[in-house]
């Protein structure tokens, strides 16, 4: 299957990861019963078992520096 | 986890850039993906609301915030009504409110409905319409509303599918997100193609590694061009991205590559042109809906945008002259001084000019008005010389005027 009628334009075809698109194949995948049927919310338990610095680290990823130029354009949306 | 709604600015890193101990602070969603060509964010918010509203609770519990406000689009009211009924649901389950699932954690997310400007996408324009004023992009500096946002409080302002990702990253951990892709580029991302291909479509593909050949043309994306026919250009990352040729196609999806060969990723929105294209008549495509999104604020966007449609119209009519053309460089200086990103081309012995541009505007509206006509200018004058010359409409091909 590569496209279903419910999510009109959205195309899986491939053995690719699917981190956001997953729940897509399901036509109810807006429903609360299928995102607990799928893991739904156990991010949100796995975040609140830590500290919020250690979720933060989690998401941040390792130190790096970022340098930002005053005057350079910004970005087209929210990042 | 990079950010996916245009900059690429590391969402972790963003979260920390608020001021210690003020209080209190805010998440902003961006859902008012407007960008011409992407529609990826609207699947996101209408196939699977609880993973954006989870992905809003996590980054709350990590940034340290207790107010988050979902902008939606004002032209997508499916996406409204599905994710309106999954915070009532996550309210009732007891995700979201007062002391969530039990602990000293707690969230209110108020869903507001976007009007339709496009420039509300610009996050400082987007806390202002939240504030119930018009939608005008925020004088710089602060550069980042995570200083001074909404109502004066820090804020944080992110990207649907930025926080889409979120619930998936804490379940499986960095180490397994950042096993997709590349060190620079981890996880994946999602685009939206349009235009002149087999298959276009949204696909979620690997961040990093995935080349602009792979998805044009390969079996499981987009399948090639329509009907056999030669690619001509596309645009690698929304309306307002200079444009590639096929020379950039074995570019991977690598911000600091594709920034480096003159365009940017963005929205992460791909049009494709085919040879039959009209390579003037599409910049006037694109060049008319950022003049027309001005929100008039800044004289070079405002007047700029408005002649730059005016002279390129009268070119692809038939009735431009080469005053014109140079015309057109000249507005586009006044927008942004100085060398315009563009790509390399081995026909016209171009170099590239690297990403990003000087600009005399607050936000980025006046410099895409002006992105479409520079790069087709740059890569396709003579399909506007052969306008002036022989007053001929579609399609002009490039050997055409080369016999000419």
């Amino acid at each position: 299957m590569s496209s279903y009628p419910w999510a009109a334009g959205y195309i899986d075809d491939g053995d690719r990861p699917k981190l956001v698109t997953s729940r897509f194949e399901h036509e109810d995948s807006y429903t609360l019963e299928r995102y607990h049927a799928t893991g739904g919310y156990a991010g949100l338990r796995a975040a609140l078992g830590r500290t919020p610095a250690e979720v933060h680290d989690e998401v941040r990823g390792p130190p790096c520096w970022v340098v930002v130029v005053p005057g350079s354009p910004p970005a087209p949306s929210g990042a | 986890m990079l950010g996916r709604g245009g900059a690429g600015f590391p969402a972790g890193t963003k979260w920390g850039l608020m001021p210690a101990g003020k209080y209190p602070r805010y998440l902003v969603v961006n859902g008012d993906e407007s960008e011409p060509g992407t529609y990826k964010d609207r699947l996101l918010m209408e196939r699977d609301p609880h993973q954006l509203v989870e992905g809003c609770l996590i980054a709350a519990y990590a940034a340290g915030l207790s107010q988050v406000f979902l902008y939606i689009r004002g032209e997508m009211p499916l996406a409204h009504e599905r994710v309106a009924v999954a915070l009532n649901d996550a309210y009732a389950a007891g995700y979201v409110g007062k002391n969530i699932l039990g602990t000293n954690f707690s969230v209110d997310i108020v869903l507001h409905w976007g009007a339709g400007a496009y420039v509300v996408g610009e996050e400082t324009a987007l806390i202002e319409s939240l504030e119930g004023k018009r939608g005008e992009p925020r004088l710089k500096p602060p550069f980042f509303p995570a200083a001074i946002g909404l109502y004066g409080q820090p804020t944080i302002v992110n990207n649907v599918e930025t926080l889409s990702n979120l619930p998936w990253l804490l379940v499986n951990g960095a180490q397994a997100f950042t096993a997709i892709g590349t060190a620079t580029s981890p996880g994946t991302r999602m685009v939206a193609v349009s235009g002149h291909v087999v298959r276009p479509g949204v696909y979620e593909i690997v961040n990093g590694t995935t080349t602009f050949r792979d998805l044009l043309y390969g079996d499981e994306f987009c399948q090639g061009i329509r009907d056999g026919n030669e690619l001509k250009a596309f645009v690698p990352g929304g309306g307002s991205a200079p444009w590639f040729t096929p020379e950039q196609l074995d570019l991977p999806f690598e911000g600091k590559l594709v920034g480096a060969a003159g365009s940017m990723l963005g929205s992460g929105a791909i049009m494709v042109m085919d040879h039959t294209t009209d390579i003037p008549t599409a910049a006037l495509t694109l060049t008319r809906f950022y003049a027309a999104e001005s929100c008039g604020q800044c004289t070079p966007c405002r007047e700029g945008g408005t002649w730059l449609e005016r002279v390129l119209q009268r070119v692809v009519d038939g009735r431009g002259t080469h005053a014109d053309l140079a015309q057109m460089m000249e507005i586009g200086e006044s927008i942004c001084p100085g060398a315009f990103p563009h790509a390399a081309s081995e026909r016209l012995g171009l170099a590239a000019t690297p990403f990003p541009y000087k600009m005399t505007t607050i936000c980025f509206v006046g410099p895409s008005a002006y992105a479409p006509v520079h790069s087709a200018l740059t890569l396709f004058r003579d399909e506007f010389e052969a306008k002036i010359v022989e007053r001929r409409h579609i399609p002009v091909s490039i050997e055409a005027v080369g016999a000419h």
